[in-house]
């Protein structure tokens, strides 16, 4: 029997449909000032490990190559440019905008092979600190799925910054800090209350945190956790950038694609700030996610702070895939041209004739 | 993905729980009294005035969380354990009053968890591999599960397995078959399930049913009185 996991489709319709994406995503990349970046595939697993979180390293594939080194495919773009940051790129003038459209490699929960290979288009903003760097990643995403034709979609935006301060400040070990993180992520507020309780946390630490996990977020979340700790100046001032962001963002004309949603922790590990992802209900999943990774460039040289977002190409042709037509579509497709093997110039010929006409050209041996 | 922007289909397991879930959307104003004699689809409308129609169907209890993680129902009533063994992606903004059992070990009358770990390989059965695998790996036994899908009593009982890791939901049964629980090893709890990519229209009407769901919440069933082997007169 042939083994098949690991087959990705040949002829799929997707194919094409995700070459127009990926061009699509890329002419607005380049239209924002990013320049495309070429990323190994292959890399060494050791020199990536630390940027990568558990879930991430054990998704990966690795090999050992002539030498003995352990080699990993790569799994996620966004370590790897920050690696090539911090190793060829550090004397660029900053900010840095990169862009790519690269294939990326995961051993998926299920292992049943589908989804190994996959498609991520994004960029990463490297070297600029403050909001500005959150809202161009967020209106770049944004225009990228209007010029696809996209409206089914939404943006929902949280702090990971809030989340680990709050968590940081109960005291609680990082076995509990992770399996909390992960209730807030499934918007389970009464597990979150269940696991904090066992451990005595500080009653207003634990109605901040479980707000977290509300399903309705909205600014209504931002208030809940204010008013449970109404003093702390640092939380008050990042929940103040929140509504700033959102404020922006409405002024923009994108209230009704952005929302804010404090437990949308999910994602990457090394996101450090204001973070996103792009859902939607038509295809029931995420389109892809970004935010602000300040550390991770940090743990391959010299620190810069850092922004960016990718999407899936696959996602987003499952969405598209009614709404599209075929990249080259020809009225006449199929019509052929008949060639004789033994006098080819004169079937070749016609064939050459009809292309500069930017007809099809289906050659067909006359023999 | 749903077929209609303003339904919201919700899907409930059959079997143990849909009776009292059945009793509890009906409190919150849902009448499913046809899922009970075999009926897969209710169309019960928008009884809580959220805009949106709700359709129930009742699904295989393995089958909730799939339905729900592609979006196919926007919500549904799964236990946390077989959110733990399928590792579905889902929401659980709620947790029903019923439908929370001890998971526990257990072994025939006499069994200690010293005699279980002595012998060279162990061969628990269980529908519950992955979280005994956790369960077994943290403490540093070694294991050879025996996965079942139906009764892991059974695969004692016939001589397949030592030992069975499951829900304690009949606590008299257990004992009539001769066995006595070793360790309790977690809890499983009944959640209102929701698909991660809910948006804002939609997140806003199950707010509603949560909110319409906690308003109606029964009083919990007597907790299950586990039966350890030392407590054994």
């Amino acid at each position: 029997m042939i083994e098949t996991t690991y087959i990705a489709p040949a002829l799929d319709r997707s194919v094409g449909l995700r070459r127009q994406v990926t061009f699509q995503a890329m002419r607005v990349f380049s239209g924002w000032g990013y320049r495309e970046v070429q990323i190994p595939l292959v890399d060494y697993f050791d020199s990536i490990r630390a940027a990568l979180g558990q879930e991430q390293i054990e998704q990966t594939f690795r090999f050992v190559d002539r030498r003995g080194n352990v080699m990993m495919l790569r799994t996620d773009v966004t370590p790897a440019i920050a690696k090539l940051f911090a190793y060829q790129l550090k004397s660029q003038t900053l900010p840095l905008r990169v862009s790519y459209a690269n294939k990326i490699v995961r051993i998926d929960r299920t292992l049943e092979g589908s989804n190994l290979e996959s498609y991520s288009l994004g960029v990463e903003l490297i070297g600029v600190p403050t909001l500005v760097g959150e809202l161009e990643a967020i209106l770049m995403a944004l225009e990228v799925l209007e010029r696809l034709g996209l409206r089914d979609f939404q943006v929902n935006v949280t702090d990971h910054g809030v989340a680990s301060y709050l968590l940081s400040a109960t005291g609680a070990p990082r076995r509990i800090r992770t399996q909390v993180r992960e209730a807030i992520v499934a918007r389970d507020a009464d597990e979150v209350r269940r696991v904090l309780g066992q451990l005595g946390i500080r009653p207003h630490f634990v109605t901040a945190i479980s707000a977290l996990a509300g399903l309705e977020g909205g600014l209504l979340q931002l208030s809940q956790i204010e008013k449970a700790l109404p003093d702390d100046r640092e939380l008050v001032r990042r929940l103040d950038e929140m509504r700033k962001l959102l404020g922006v963002l409405s002024q923009l004309g994108y209230s009704k694609h952005i929302r804010l949603d404090m437990a949308e922790l999910g994602g990457a590990h090394y996101y450090t700030g204001i973070a996103f992802n792009i859902v939607s209900e038509t295809v029931g999943r995420s389109l892809g996610r970004g935010g602000r990774y300040d550390e991770l460039i940090g743990m391959f040289g010299a620190p810069a702070p850092a922004v960016g977002f990718s999407l899936s190409a696959e996602a987003l042709v499952e969405l598209l895939d009614p709404m599209m037509e075929p990249a080259h579509r020809f009225d006449d497709v199929g019509e052929s041209v008949s060639v004789d093997a033994s006098e080819p110039s004169a079937g070749f010929e016609e064939a050459l004739r009809r292309r500069r006409f930017n007809k099809s050209a289906r050659i067909v041996d006359d023999e | 993905m749903s077929d209609s922007p303003v339904r919201i289909r919700i899907a409930l397991p059959r079997g143990q729980e849909l009776e009292r879930l059945v009793r509890h959307f009906g409190a919150a104003g849902f009448e499913l009294g046809p899922l009970l004699d075999g009926i897969d689809l209710v169309e019960a409308g928008d009884a809580l005035g959220t805009g949106f129609d709700f359709d129930f169907v009742t699904l295989s209890p393995q089958d909730v969380g799939t339905y729900v993680e592609y979006g196919i129902c926007h919500a549904g009533a799964l236990s946390t354990d077989l959110i733990g063994e399928r590792d579905v992606q889902v929401w659980r903004p709620f947790t029903f009053n019923f439908g929370s059992y001890p998971l526990v070990l257990a072994a025939t009358r006499g069994t200690t968890l010293d005699a279980l770990t002595a012998k060279p390989v162990l061969r628990p059965a269980t529908p519950l591999p992955r979280f005994a695998k956790e369960w077994f790996t943290a403490r540093g036994i070694s294991t050879e599960l025996i996965t079942v899908v139906d009764s892991a009593p059974t695969a004692v009982m016939l001589g397949l397995a030592d030992c069975w890791v499951d829900r304690l939901t009949d606590p008299e049964a257990v004992v009539e078959q001769g066995f006595r629980v070793v360790e309790a090893m977690g809890r499983t709890y009944l959640k209102l399930v929701v698909n991660p990519a809910a948006a804002s229209r939609r997140r806003a009407a199950l707010r509603v049913l949560i909110g319409a769901l906690e308003e109606h919440q029964p009083e919990p069933p007597a907790r299950v009185d586990i039966p350890f082997d030392r407590d054994d007169p």
